[in-house]
Order: C-alpha cells, then structure tokens, then sequence
C-alpha cells in the first residue's frame, strides 16, 4: 500500500501544473495574456497632460478641458494597425455629450495625414514627440485607451483597439454607476 | 615606373589600417545613439546601468539599454535627464515603478508579494533533496537481504550445489 502511495505523487504533481497551464490558457481565451501589463495607476489621479496640438490651430491637450465630466484619453498612431481597426467607434463614441474624447499622438510623423484622411473624433489632439504624456500615464503599447472619472481618478484601462463589446464590459458600466 | 608607385601606395594601406581600426572600435550596444551619451562619464555609467535593469515594456525581454524601440529611446533619455537633475538611482527607478509597476525592473525587488518568486527555486530544491533523501533510505532497507536461510532452505542450496540438478 505505501509503495502505491509514493508513486502517485508524480502523478498528483502533473495533473497539478496541467491545471495550472490548462487555467493560464483559459485566461488567454478571455483576452488576458501573460504579456500585458496590467496597469498600476488605476484608482489613482491621472496624471496632468499638457501637450501642444497635433492639427495647425488645434487646441493644446491639457487636462483643464476635461472639467468635470468623463474623459476618454486615447493613445494612437498611424503606424499603429489596430488604431485603424478601432477609429470607426471612436468616431461614434465622439457623438456622446457625457464624454469627453481626447487624443494623444505618439511618436508620428504622418499624424496630421492620418486624421485629414480617417477623420477626427476628439476634442482635442496632443502631439506627443517626447512620449513625456504616454510614459506618464505607463502605456506600453498602441492604442491604449483611459476612462478619467470626473474627480480625475483613472477608473480603467485598455490596451488594444477598442471595441463596442469592450466598451460594453468594461467602460459604460462605471460611467452607468456615476450618473444618477 | 615605380616599385610602391610612392603616395597611391601609401595611402591604400592608410585606407586599409583604418578601416580595420574602425572595425575593431564598433560599439556593442547598437540601440544607443553616441549623441544620447552624457558628457559627465560618472552620471552616463550610472545611466547605463540604470539603464540595463530597466525592460522594455514594448519588447520585453530587452533592457531599455539593449532596445530599439522608441519609448526605450523615450526612457533613456529620462534616465539622463533626471540623473542630471541630481536624483540618486533609487529615485529614478521608483518614478519608473509608479508609472509602469515593479515588472518595469528586469530584477525584481524582494517584497512579500515577491518572496515566493525568490525563494521559490530554493525551496524546490530543498523538497527534491528530501525527496532523493527518503527515497534512498527506503531504499536501503528494501534491499538489505534476509541473512539467514531457513533449514529447508540450507538443504535444497546443498542439494543443488552438489550436482543433483533439480531443476526446480
């Protein structure tokens, strides 16, 4: 009986890292992979933007605009495939009044182009050369879009294109639960 | 005509040294560009080091020293600026850490959500000894033999012994 015993142990030790790995490739499947960082500054004030326009005789980005409404600052580029993929809803979502929808334009030298040409959603565009607003904020990768509360705490995040099914999970429910 | 056609001959293998002192002179970090070097030599090897124990959240298994990607240039480029600032390497990091977390430092520091990462490796380790250990003992007491054969025994060892071939 005790020599039964020892020889499970292997056995019980796979069948727990294949649980393991079997629940890793699950989260996958949900869209949470290994590589993406989840972001520390949730529940924190946002950081202060303060950028010059994109667009000749644009207005400067500067976090004053968003005054006490919810603001959605999206972090893009043209050289950015998945920016294309989410601009269409971004367009839709710049009709709502109960948001503020603002732009950060990383490192791009074709962005001017790239809105003429796609048309623009925000309020404002921020010409972001230095990466001084995407470091600040701890963007790892494009698009990543922020929901700013009206106290200006970051409420959520998304790294990727975003989506109406995202927007959905993720973003309506906290504006939801803030407006009476 | 002459032997080392004079000034052509000479300066071909003027030509030829420098080319092969420009090669053995090539950098081994390729991302960095020679102009983001700060002049103080003391502050730019705080820089690089800094530098190396930051990832590239972009690629991230490269330290923001070794990555091409333009927010590792981005963050460089801070690195220096703050060291001349005068901030110590702690500072430098922790304004890191607060924007992208502790996954920013390739070395990750030793805090109570971290110590099983680090003692992890140890402490299986120290299980696959205990469990070489038990295995051995057990072992040994497996296969110690009887050292006594029973009388019935004796005499079929004698019988077989003396050539009655039973083939048993």
């Amino acid at each position: 009986m005790k020599k039964q015993f020892s020889t499970l142990i292997p056995i019980v030790v796979l069948a727990i890292v294949v649980a393991f790995l079997g629940y890793r490739l699950f989260l996958v499947d949900q869209g949470q992979r290994p590589d993406m960082i989840p972001s520390v500054q949730m529940g924190k004030p946002a950081p202060p933007i303060s950028l010059p326009p994109l667009l000749e005789g644009g207005t400067p980005l500067s976090s004053d605009l968003f005054s006490g409404r919810f603001a959605l600052v999206n972090f893009f580029a043209s050289w950015c495939g998945p920016c294309a993929v989410e601009h269409p809803y971004l367009m839709q979502l710049s009709k709502r009044s109960d948001i503020v929808l603002v732009g950060v334009n990383y490192k791009d030298q074709n962005g001017r182009e790239w809105i003429t040409k796609h048309g623009n959603p925000y309020a404002a565009i921020g010409a972001d050369t230095e990466g001084v607003a995407t470091i600040d904020f701890g963007v790892y990768g494009l698009p990543e879009t922020f929901l700013i509360d009206r106290e200006g705490i970051i409420r959520t995040r998304h790294a990727g294109a975003l989506t109406k099914d995202v927007w959905a999970e993720k973003f309506e429910p906290i504006i939801r639960a803030a407006t009476p | 005509m002459k032997k080392n056609s004079g000034f052509s001959g000479f300066s071909l293998k003027a030509l030829l040294l420098l080319l092969v002192l420009m090669a053995g002179g090539v950098s081994s970090s390729l991302a960095m560009d020679p102009g983001e070097a700060l002049p103080d030599p003391v502050l730019e090897q705080r820089a690089r080091d800094i530098s190396r124990g930051l990832r590239c959240v972009m690629c991230q298994n490269q330290s923001i020293d070794d990555s091409d990607a333009p927010m590792a240039q981005d963050l460089r480029r801070i690195v220096r600026e703050r060291l001349e600032s005068g901030a110590s390497d702690a500072e430098i990091k922790e304004w890191v850490v607060k924007r992208y977390g502790d996954f920013v430092l390739l070395s990750p520091p030793v805090k109570t959500q971290t110590l099983l990462l680090w003692a992890g490796p140890l402490i299986l380790l120290a299980l696959g000894l205990l469990g070489a250990f038990i295995y051995w003992r057990k072992r040994g007491r497996e296969i110690s033999p009887p050292a006594v054969l029973t009388p019935e025994e004796q005499a079929k060892l004698e019988r077989i012994l003396s050539g009655k071939d039973q083939a048993q």
